[in-house]
């Protein structure tokens, strides 16, 4: 019965975020030293002065740079409404074609990354949790240990030790991508290790505060098999907290999948980005900026509302 | 049927690490029959739920367990694996706990948490498992429980969220109903209905129950047999009828003479115990009551009464 008022809070929130980001960018494209319609006319030898100037001027036009910032930022916020965000500066190409050509890479990617974490870190976590339930310190201690070490390490050292290790010492994985779905495992388990070790510690705690709960005393005194037990009483309440950090960790692993694109020589957004920035490209900016931000806005819903499935007190106190 | 539901012998229950281990329970032994009420009570830290629990199977993890006999319905279950001891004591021993407001799983269905006993070990489909669970609510006394069976706990005030637990209890048709602490929470009116439906299902069903509660009077008046503890030993077995005319230890007339009563002067003092139970880890060699005790001797601090004749006191007998 709350769901409506539920899901109209997570709309506005998509929005109000959507705003903040569209602003936020615009603002700090600006900042970025240089001068966009310069690197856009590029600098060539044979104009003379007089004709540089007018190109330049031409160009301030062309790219609407010549108007008040009140009125660009006005069309900036009209261009993430209408999903229109014109040509990119410095190719002429439209934004939205480049967006297209790539984004399926990194969506790929960040996906795959998503799933590491998840699908190792949740069992892992639990597991862990399960067995260092008041006894096995030396596990408890070995564990924090490790996962700490592991998480981190930030995902380009992680992807440069897997190329070497599994693509050139052991040929288990393409080098450069050929087409196939091998092409995500390598990628992935570099970005998605060091979140799922993350995740897999906050999720072990989580499960020792389940299971110290009364409810599973409760639950116990019913003598169901074990697998009846976690799946009924412990997961559902060790998920809730679980999402809620796995939602966190995934604008972090979206900004390391920017970054390993490149080294596993990917034509993702990741490239494209750290191009348009340095080249002041404020459409082409705007626009990924928007869909980095737009996902991680997406993911947290997402996860709000699986964990309203899970633990419908949640939906009250909305 | 002469076989009682529950038998323990020499039950002691200790925390920590080997060097350190700390004995909370000493060598406790206890007999349950058939259809009889058995009421173990005490203060906070006796050991009467840890006593309770580990008759259930339900010690928190890092317990150690220490017993010469346990035997549930017949059933050894000293050597049992966990497998075992799950076949004896699934949907046969029901258990209500004393905190209602976190004993029930907050992200489940009152309905589906209930049910779960009845379907797996009564093997009862779902659609007869949640008419199951609509009856048992409706005999705790619940409004409407055929939509309070979707409720989520949160939904339930604390009152009812204390009798669903019973109802839980209640699901199976079990031989034995273990009790801890399950009025404490509740208002005097709810208590009674509780105690009442305790007593109704012992007599129409023959179900033996463990009551566990610090609360002697409302022991005295639903048991057929009290055990008083005191620092994880008992003191005193006593038949409840006798208990206010025939208890002997000094603890338990204490605890009888502390009950209020409504036709005592208010403004004179309520009685109490003076003094605080001695801590577990430092059990001195003697009577662990000796401190508190109006009738302490020489003899009672350095040597410790054992239990002979349903109390443990060397000056009563």
């Amino acid at each position: 019965m709350h769901w409506g008022r539920f899901l109209a809070q997570r709309l506005l929130r998509v929005v109000v975020v959507s705003i903040v980001l569209v602003t936020a960018t615009f603002i700090t494209v600006r900042m970025v030293p240089g001068d966009p319609a310069l690197k856009a006319i590029g600098m060539q030898s044979d104009r003379t002065p007089a004709e540089q100037a007018k190109a330049l001027k031409q160009a301030r036009s062309d790219l609407h740079l010549d108007r008040p910032l009140p009125v660009q930022y006005l069309e900036t916020l009209r261009s993430a409404v209408t999903f229109d965000f014109g040509k990119s500066f410095q190719t002429g190409q439209k934004v939205t074609q480049i967006i297209s050509d790539r984004v399926g890479s990194t969506l790929r990617l960040a996906l795959g990354g998503t799933i590491v974490m998840l699908v190792i870190g949740v069992p892992l976590g639990v597991v862990i949790g399960a067995l260092t339930n008041g006894r096995r310190s030396g596990l408890e201690v070995g564990f924090s240990g490790i996962s700490g070490f592991v998480g981190s390490i930030p995902p380009y050292v992680l992807s440069v030790i897997g190329i070497f290790l599994f693509a050139y010492t052991w040929s288990i994985f393409p080098r450069i991508p050929e087409g196939s779905l091998l092409d995500d495992v390598l990628p992935s388990l570099a970005l998605g290790l060091g979140p799922a070790f993350l995740l897999a510690r906050v999720v072990r705690v989580e499960t020792l505060d389940v299971l110290q709960q009364d409810y599973v005393r409760t639950a116990r005194s019913k003598w169901l098999p074990w697998t009846r037990l976690y799946a009924r009483d412990v997961m559902p309440n060790v998920l809730t907290p679980a999402l809620t950090i796995a939602g966190v960790l995934f604008s972090s692993l979206l900004g390391g999948a920017v970054v390993i694109e490149g080294i596993f020589g990917r034509n993702g957004l990741g490239a494209t980005l750290i191009n348009a920035v340095q080249l002041g490209d404020y459409p082409v900016v705007v626009a990924i900026s928007l869909l980095f931000g737009f996902l991680v806005v997406i993911a947290n819903t997402v996860v709000d509302i699986l964990i309203a499935f899970i633990d419908p007190r949640t939906l009250v106190a909305a | 049927m002469t076989e009682p539901v529950l038998e323990i012998e020499d039950l002691s229950i200790s925390f920590g690490p080997a060097k350190h281990r700390v004995t909370i329970v000493h060598e406790i032994s206890l007999r349950i029959d058939r259809g009889e009420i058995v009421g173990v009570v005490g203060e906070s830290g006796s050991g009467k739920t840890l006593t309770s629990m580990a008759a259930s199977d339900l010690l928190p993890a890092g317990a150690h367990r220490d017993a010469t006999k346990w035997r549930f319905e017949g059933t050894d279950l000293m050597d049992a694996n966990r497998a075992q001891r799950a076949a004896a004591l699934g949907g046969k021993l029901g258990v209500v706990f004393q905190d209602p407001m976190s004993s029930l799983n907050p992200a489940r269905r009152v309905g589906s948490q209930l049910s779960d006993a009845a379907r797996f070990w009564g093997k009862r489909s779902r659609s007869d498992a949640r008419s199951d669970v609509i009856d048992r609510l409706r005999r705790v006394r619940i409004a409407s429980p055929e939509q309070r069976v979707d409720n989520y706990p949160h939904e339930f005030s604390g009152g009812m969220r204390q009798r669903a637990m019973i109802a839980m209890g209640l699901m199976t048709t079990p031989s034995l109903i273990v009790a801890d602490e399950p009025t404490t929470a509740l208002d005097v009116t709810v208590q009674a209905d509780v105690m009442e439906l305790i007593k109704e299902l012992n007599e129409t069903e023959g179900t033996s129950v463990l009551l566990v509660s610090h609360n002697i009077a409302l022991i005295a008046e639903v048991c057929h047999r009290v055990l008083v503890m005191y620092a994880g030993r008992i003191v005193e077995e006593v038949a409840a009828s006798d208990l206010a005319t025939s208890a002997r230890h000094p603890y338990t007339r204490a605890l009888i003479a502390s009950v209020p009563s409504v036709d005592a002067d208010p403004s004179q003092e309520l009685a109490a115990i003076g003094g605080v139970p001695p801590d577990p880890g430092h059990l001195p060699p003697g009577c662990a009551f000796a401190d508190r005790c109006p009738l302490v001797t020489d003899r009672c601090r350095v040597e410790r009464p054992e239990l002979v004749n349903g109390v443990a006191c060397w000056e009563v007998d």
